[in-house]
């Protein structure tokens, strides 16, 4: 009975650490969706421009993290202007199938993965560990520095975003353009800045869940979409457009995945986290939390 | 109507000859490369009746081009069922899936149903990775090459089984969105709540081109399987979906040439590119945003406006300025 708790803390801070970088990934689909009812299906790579961002000025141009980070975060946000000026915008001008921006998100997506690629070979981009590889000893129970600063990172970035969506006259105007597009135009707001913005901090909120995680398992080109499904797997669990219920959501994934990991075995920790997501889809396809926290008109499922 | 779709015919009774005698006269790259936009063109027009036509997503049609292709062969490998046997069960296995999953994921709308359907794609890919006492695991599988009469059956035979079952694909499809049908899907594409309102049981012909889809991408995936000669799990993983959908965006949706049109192009790429090899998903990436860019419709949709647009002259030149403006 002992062996059984004292293997379930690490476990937990695992799926803990795990879970809120889903759920970092999760928000920032959620910024852009709140502003503009579209997914961005390049999400992931945005993560990973970050993270190939980050690698090239530690490794190739010797820059110290400090320089590296936000730099790589200036890279995230540029990589969401580009998207939203360069395909989003010009497609909802035109009457398309409503797929279509989404599809223009994940060329941008394609594009960026294989320019990396080439720059990069497809090989592997590894960070070190922010603090050294030594594991944290809080309690007696030994934790991955890494892991905890993701933890606390998130925490840092919902609440940020919380103050921003529901204390400043700017969250007002991204609230009121997610809910009517045509009124918000009438009072005055400029709607097409507003989605511009969420896609940039869209972007530095994957920017930043990119480089948290690159220590913990190294980035190639090509495994930005993967960190983007398990985003937007935490997002549909959790709740759609609400930023609070996708973290959740991203937490609660995480957790199952770290203890199929933990007890059963890792081969089978994506399948499990597909049959979470496919029971979700059939008995609540709103999500677990979607009205966590948020006004009912908010998240509405178009 | 009716002379358009004499001369429609006409014109795929011509190529259906042509590359019916091809194998008598030209190289077997070109024959490989025929076999190989046949394979992709029947996936490419089964994902267009639901996507094109029906507007909806599916972005996991991997899924059941890997169960078409897993199933033959496993069959064959464990229990020695022969290959044109297992062929049709796989397909009515695929579209069994397809059914039981039609009651889960067609009741989701827009994003909803992208990521369900993302994630049974994922889900069979995982399975064929993961398992490896069901499906040879990740290390892959050799697929037995066909036999007939006792005898290899060899290549020609394949060839034009394959060449049948594309031809029998696009006549499907060509009859079926003329009639009663395929007006019904445009009508749900076009708008639910309307073709609801006019008497359509949207629900049955949602289910309908979904089942066709899936049956369509097993067809493909079986005949890929003897194709290849081997089946690896990685084939089947969601890049696969991708590039199905980017082939009948690249042509246009909801046209079954330009699904034809857009399978041709992203399957030949990659072999003008082999020298290449790296930038192959950059070029895919950069194609299907010009495309969508610059000619939403599709080389399909688009080419002939351009093409009147270039035979009328300068004089409706002023047509295009302001349909670019509204």
């Amino acid at each position: 009975m002992n062996n059984i708790l004292a293997d379930i803390v690490p476990i937990l801070i695992v799926g803990l650490s795990l879970g809120s970088l889903f759920g970092l990934v999760g928000l920032a689909y959620t910024v852009i969706i709140n502003a503009t009812q579209l997914v961005n299906f390049g999400q992931g790579e945005f993560a990973m421009v970050a993270v190939a961002v980050c690698w090239a000025s530690l490794t190739k141009l010797g820059l110290p993290l400090y320089v590296a980070f936000p730099l790589a975060i200036l890279a995230g946000a540029l990589m969401g202007y580009l998207t939203n000026a360069a395909i989003v915008t010009p497609l909802l001008k035109r009457d398309v199938h409503p797929f279509y921006p989404i599809l223009g998100t994940m060329s941008v997506g394609t594009i960026a993965a294989g320019t990396v690629g080439i720059f990069t070979g497809f090989y592997w981009m590894p960070i070190e560990h922010f603090f050294g590889n030594e594991p944290l000893q809080l309690a007696g129970v030994p934790m991955d520095s890494q892991g905890v600063l993701i933890i606390l990172a998130t925490v840092a970035i919902v609440t940020g975003y919380w103050y921003l969506l529901h204390k400043t006259r700017l969250g007002l105007a991204l609230r009121a353009t997610g809910f009517n597009r045509e009124v918000s135009l009438l009072a005055g707001i400029q709607v097409s800045k507003m989605a511009s913005l969420s896609f940039v901090i869209s972007g530095m909120i994957a920017a930043v869940a990119g480089v948290l995680c690159a220590p913990f398992s190294a980035f190639t080109a090509t495994d930005g979409l993967i960190l983007g499904i398990n985003g937007f797997i935490a997002l549909i669990v959790g709740g759609w457009g609400n930023p609070y219920a996708a973290v959740l959501g991203g937490v609660l994934v995480g957790l199952i995945r770290a203890v199929i990991v933990g007890y059963i075995s890792s081969a089978h920790a994506e399948l499990g986290t597909f049959v979470v997501l496919m029971v979700v889809l059939t008995i609540k396809p709103q999500g677990l939390f979607s009205g966590f926290m948020m006004p009912k008109t908010m998240n509405s499922r178009t | 109507m009716l002379r358009n779709r004499k001369k429609d015919l006409l014109i795929i009774c011509g190529i259906a000859l042509a590359a019916g005698l091809l194998p008598l006269g030209v190289a077997e790259f070109y024959r490989y490369m025929v076999v190989l936009v046949s394979i992709y063109g029947i996936a490419a027009l089964g994902l267009n009746i639901f996507m094109g036509y029906c507007g909806q997503i599916n972005m996991g049609s991997a899924g059941f081009f890997c169960i078409g292709a897993y199933l033959p062969t496993m069959l064959q490998v464990k229990y020695n069922v022969h290959y044109l046997i297992g062929f049709p069960v796989g397909v009515v296995f695929a579209v069994l899936v397809a059914w039981l999953l039609s009651y889960p994921l067609l009741r989701l709308k827009g994003h909803a149903m992208a990521i369900g359907t993302l994630s049974f794609g994922m889900a069979v890919f995982l399975i064929a990775e993961r398992f490896p006492n069901l499906t040879g695991g990740a290390d892959g599988i050799t697929v037995p090459p066909m036999t007939l009469f006792g005898g290899d059956a060899g290549d020609k035979v394949y060839y034009y089984l394959i060449l049948v079952c594309f031809l029998a694909a696009y006549l499907i499809c060509y009859f079926l969105m003329e009639s009663r049908i395929g007006r019904a899907l445009k009508a749900i594409r076009d708008d639910e709540d309307a073709a609801s309102a006019l008497g359509i049981d949207v629900d049955y012909y949602k289910r309908f081109a979904w089942l066709i889809n899936s049956a369509f991408m097993a067809v493909a995936g079986s005949l890929f399987a003897q194709q290849a000669g081997f089946l690896s799990p990685s084939t089947f993983a969601l890049w696969t979906s991708i590039s199905i959908l980017v082939m009948i965006c690249v042509g246009g949706l909801g046209t079954n040439l330009g699904a034809v049109v857009g399978a041709a192009i992203m399957t030949l790429l990659p072999y003008l590119l082999v020298s290449i090899q790296e930038y192959i998903m950059l070029v895919q990436g950069l194609i299907l945003f010009c495309i969508l860019r610059f000619m939403p419709d599709g080389i399909v949709g688009t080419l002939p406006q351009l093409w009147s647009r270039l035979r009328r002259g300068k004089e409706p030149a002023a047509a295009p300025k302001a349909e670019a403006a509204s």
